[in-house]
């Protein structure tokens, strides 16, 4: 793309001509003309210095090897730059924003007497979200470096995916859907798992005949497996809170939680669904394949946005909410309008588990008695939060630092009915 | 190799004149001094510089862009709740490379600022004073190279400020004549030599014109 610049004083010349208006000035002033001689080379080199045609557009353009990319996958970055004359340098230089890390090259390049230079780096991005990468500032400077021109170029933008953490599809709601899938289901059907003996009919196989019960009651046996069906997941990320260091924050690690719950669940053939509560309330229906992880993540990227608004669940349409549907709600329960959403799908009917993803408790200004009593208090708080949702039906799993997501889900096998409900 | 080499030359001009009896002006030396190892190492340049910035904010009481969460606060979306999670927030790294460019080159500036002054109180000759304004103009050069310059890409950009440092040498030697020539003269005698070389030079150097041809 070419651009119009404005050629102006190069840095390294505006120095040299304040040092030495410097000189003069104090040359002048303190009557010693030895300080001429300060003054002389300075003026002497700016004026001696070559000097040539300054063009008036410079093409510049920015490509990445890839638009899109998951958390830490390396992309390359070039910069081109060509000018109708001949400079005497074109340099580089690479800004990178804190998301991104620089893996090879340095930031700095530069090519001497050329029309044309390129400069090429890879980077690293370290938070999924939806960016560019740069500015990249690009310097031409004239022959004799007297003149200068300055622009900026950026790359992308680029989709960076969350990286989905190793999880297994344990959570199971109470009720399945009446599709085959991976779970084993409390109904009799054709499935892995043992789920009883009756008595034989005519037309059952005789590979599930339990011969040991039929030698014992002297009559054939045969062993009923329970159905192996499909499940509905609903995974909600609670975007009203985003607290933490960067890279590390409440809604980065509900991300990166929610993309591997979804990427567990669709890979043995289950649907998953996605809501992002806060700023603008989003949803994506239930739906099975690999193209629905990708059609999430891209919906994920946009979720930061600060709004004030509580969410309306009246608005999420059945078939993104589908009855019996899990719903796992990855969380920092700091806000309470998240809180007053889950205790709604509860009272729906609908299975629902909490991930709690504040993994670090408040820091005080200072330690001191009040200070150490407020962080107590807060504790209790919490506690008593985690409570009443359990009291609900609604368990509440903690995902510290040093833990798998895997193992975090691990304590909690089948979500509890609501009561009165089958 | 080059950042060390432009740290030496800015020592270099500031001991010289202090050598000659700058008549007290060593707190002068002294600040050119350490611009002039700034120059030579500007992250640590930087790094000091913004702990002693920090140091600053921390006595007037401003606070830091650190202790600021980058999200949003949950506080007051839920009143009712005595919460007070206060996050860690950016922690700042270690300066970037144009931090440490800017660092660069305003210590250079500050060191040939203080050169002036610790040569318009010494007592140097003017020979002395030559090789000052020569050693100079090398350190102003060193100091405006662009980043990124390594091994023989910095040769081939030193061997391109030569028509410079050769105009330089002869309006050096040119001044040093007129000096000799009328000694104890007024320095606007000086002065306006000096202008009247520049502007024949300016005159007569050859220009390329807009159509591409060349005048002069």
């Amino acid at each position: 793309m070419k651009r119009e610049v404005s050629w102006y004083p190069a840095r390294g010349a505006r120095r040299l001509a304040t040092i030495a208006l410097l000189a003069l000035a104090a040359a002048l002033v303190t009557g010693h003309a030895g300080l001429l001689l300060l003054a002389a080379p300075l003026l002497a080199a700016l004026v001696a210095a070559p000097h040539g045609r300054r063009p008036d557009d410079v093409e510049i353009s920015a490509t990445a090897s890839a638009t899109r990319c998951f958390e830490r996958e390396e992309i390359e970055l070039t910069v081109t730059a060509a000018v109708a004359s001949q400079m005497e340098t074109i340099s580089f230089m690479l800004e990178l924003p804190a998301e991104f890390s620089l893996v090879t090259g340095s930031a700095a390049q530069v090519t001497l007497e050329c029309r044309t230079a390129r400069a090429s780096w890879t980077v690293r991005p370290e938070v999924w979200g939806r960016r560019s990468i740069g500015p990249v500032h690009v310097t031409c400077s004239g022959r004799g470096g007297t003149w200068s021109t300055a622009v900026q170029a950026w790359a992308g933008p680029i989709d960076v995916f969350p990286r989905p953490p190793a999880v297994r599809p344990r959570l199971v709601p109470p009720e399945l859907l009446r599709r085959i899938g991976e779970h084993t289901g409390r109904a009799v059907g054709e499935g892995i798992e043992f789920a009883g003996v009756r008595s034989y009919l005519p037309g059952d196989r005789l590979r599930d005949v339990n011969w040991r019960v039929t030698s014992r009651r002297g009559q054939l046996h045969v062993n009923q497996r329970a159905a192996q069906r499909a499940a509905d997941l609903v995974v909600m990320i609670d975007a009203f809170s985003d607290i933490g260091p960067p890279g590390e924050t409440t809604l980065d690690t509900a991300v990166r939680g929610a993309a591997g719950l979804v990427a567990a669940y669709l890979r043995t053939g289950d649907r998953a669904g996605i809501v992002t509560l806060g700023g603008m309330l989003r949803w994506l229906g239930p739906a099975p394949g690999e193209r629905q992880f990708y059609r999430i993540a891209e919906m994920v990227l946009g979720v930061r946005f600060h709004s004030d608004v509580t969410p309306d669940l009246g608005r999420i349409p059945r078939t993104a909410l589908p009855p019996g549907a899990l719903v796992v709600l990855f969380s920092p329960l700091i806000d309470q309008r998240s809180l007053g959403v889950v205790t709604d799908l509860r009272q729906r009917g609908f299975p629902v588990v909490v991930v709690d993803v504040l993994r670090a408790e408040p820091s005080g200004l200072a330690r001191s008695r009040l200070s150490d009593l407020g962080l107590r208090i807060w504790r209790l708080d919490r506690d008593a939060q985690r409570f009443g949702l359990e009291s609900a039906g609604i368990p509440v799993i903690s995902w510290p630092v040093d833990e798998e997501l895997d193992a975090a889900m691990a304590t909690v096998r089948r979500v509890p009915a609501m009561a009165g409900r089958p | 190799m080059m950042r060390a080499i432009t740290a030496l030359a800015g020592v270099v001009l500031v001991v010289v004149p202090v050598a000659a009896d700058p008549r007290g002006l060593y707190s002068v030396a002294v600040v050119g001094l350490l611009c002039a190892l700034v120059t030579g190492w500007p992250q640590r340049g930087a790094a000091v510089a913004r702990h002693v910035a920090a140091t600053v904010r921390a006595r007037a009481g401003i606070p830091a862009r650190a202790q600021i969460a980058p999200g949003r606060s949950p506080a007051a979306a839920s009143p009712d709740t005595a919460t007070a999670v206060a996050a860690k927030g950016r922690e700042p790294g270690p300066p970037g490379p144009d931090a440490a460019e800017r660092v660069r080159t305003a210590a250079g500036t500050v060191v040939a600022i203080a050169v002036i002054i610790l040569c318009a109180a010494s007592r140097l000759d003017t020979a002395a004073m030559a090789g000052e304004g020569l050693l100079l103009l090398g350190f102003l050069l060193l100091l405006g190279r662009p980043a990124g310059l390594a091994g023989g890409t910095a040769r081939a950009w030193l061997r391109l400020r030569l028509p410079a440092v050769l105009g330089a040498v002869a309006a050096t030697g040119i001044v040093l004549a007129a000096l000799a020539a009328v000694p104890g003269s007024s320095p606007w005698l000086a002065l306006g030599g000096l202008a009247a070389a520049a502007a024949a030079y300016v005159v007569a150097a050859p220009r390329d014109g807009p159509d591409g041809s060349r005048r002069g």
